[in-house]
């Protein structure tokens, strides 16, 4: 009797199985499967969740990567502020110019310029009108001229750089003290030019400013590093002789500047 | 209690086939309930875990009930004429059930998983046994 029952649950079953799953193939199961998902896959994710060891790291990489980029934001921020603290170390320690009058800035944009292919010819900074800057005022990195700005904004200021085309101001040699006028030539090329023939020009001497500060305080200020001597162009029968003149300063690798504010 | 106890095993089984482990859990646990109580109603028990797996596996439903439906007609096939209750046929029945599953659903390093499925009914069986009370299971 009891084999018995058990062949008939054996064929019901094997029927009731069968037509579920013929049932299923012919696209019948989307309620049932709603209906089990909904009611079984929290308690399996509860499972998988405490229960799978895999899981349980990967969530921990997770979360050690989350960490990770974050620390690495932190350092990249970190890095930032030293560069900035070493600039400002730099700055104060070498330079010439009243602290007080110095406004750092932060290179924010170098228009026009592709590395490798050319050498930027103007700065964006992140100062401007706001924080007192004017046109005119000159912009140095440790004693080294860099540029003058040439355009404002509010918050933002336009840096044209020494070797600049447009670029042009007096400036004289440290050693024989001979006067001349620095014509930018880009690409960081500079010509001291219109240097009297009976100066003497030396072969690495240093360039400084002359002065070209107005009234009000705009313009380079006397004894700035403008770069040195690296070939000499004389000509007796010209009436000058020039110099070509190489910045110190790498433009390409600079972050910050600072702004030689006028003094009220 | 006994029942829902057994359901609870069922639906671990379950959730360990679906979410961590890749072996056939609710086969193996099939098998046992099957060859220790030998009651009729593990056919039905294993529709309906076997549909509650396909949902979850997202299978076909049915496919798994169907095979377990056969492979238990199968075991009371063999019941009627030799002892079950062994070792033995714990391990060639959950081994060649598990070998058969894992092709069916498609799954990989069906060998070694049929391997491994036998040695852990045969585990869980040896367990069973030694732990239930009934004198009928420990002969």
């Amino acid at each position: 009797m009891r084999q018995k029952y058990i062949i008939f649950s054996f064929i019901l079953s094997l029927i009731i199985a069968i037509s579920v799953l013929l049932l299923s193939q012919r696209g019948f199961n989307k309620f049932l499967n709603t209906v089990i998902q909904t009611i079984f896959f929290p308690a399996e994710q509860f499972v998988f969740e405490r229960i799978h060891p895999v899981t349980t790291l990967t969530f921990q990489k997770s979360d050690i990567n989350q960490q990770n980029t974050n620390l690495l934001k932190q350092l990249t921020k970190l890095k930032a502020i030293q560069a900035d603290n070493n600039a400002f170390k730099d700055q104060f320690a070498t330079t010439s110019i009243p602290p007080n009058t110095l406004l750092p800035a932060r290179i924010v944009a170098a228009p026009l310029f592709i590395p490798g292919v050319n050498f930027p010819n103007a700065y964006i900074l992140d100062k401007g009108s706001l924080d007192g800057v004017e046109v005119g005022n000159a912009v140095v990195y440790k004693d080294i001229a860099v540029g003058i700005v040439t355009k404002l904004e509010k918050h933002f200021s336009k840096v044209t750089l020494i070797d600049a085309n447009s670029s042009s101001f007096t400036a004289k040699t440290s050693e024989s003290s001979a006067l001349g006028v620095i014509h930018g030539q880009g690409n960081g090329e500079m010509v001291l030019d219109n240097v009297l023939l009976s100066d003497h020009l030396i072969l690495g001497d240093a360039v400084v400013t002359a002065g070209s500060q107005s009234i009000t305080g705009n313009g380079y200020p006397p004894g700035i590093m403008v770069g040195k001597i690296m070939s000499v162009e004389h000509n007796a029968s010209a009436l000058f002789q020039k110099a070509r003149v190489e910045s110190l300063l790498q433009f390409d690798r600079l972050n910050m500047v600072f702004i030689i504010r006028a003094s009220k | 209690m006994k029942f829902l106890l057994l359901g609870l095993c069922l639906l671990f089984a379950i959730f360990f086939e679906v979410g961590i482990i890749q072996l056939p859990f609710l086969l193996i646990a099939i098998v046992i309930i099957c060859i220790i109580t030998k009651s009729e109603w593990i056919f039905w028990v294993s529709i309906a875990s076997g549909i509650i797996l396909d949902s979850l596996s997202f299978r076909i439903i049915g496919e798994s009930s169907v095979f377990f439906v056969l492979l238990l007609g199968l075991i009371f096939l063999y019941q009627k004429r030799f002892e079950i209750k062994t070792i033995q046929f714990v391990f060639i029945s959950t081994t060649i059930g598990s070998f058969l599953y894992l092709l069916l659903v498609g799954a990989q390093s069906i060998l070694l998983q049929s391997l491994v499925s036998g040695i852990l009914g045969v585990f869980i069986f040896w367990i069973v046994v030694r732990r239930t009370p009934d004198r009928s299971i420990r002969n």
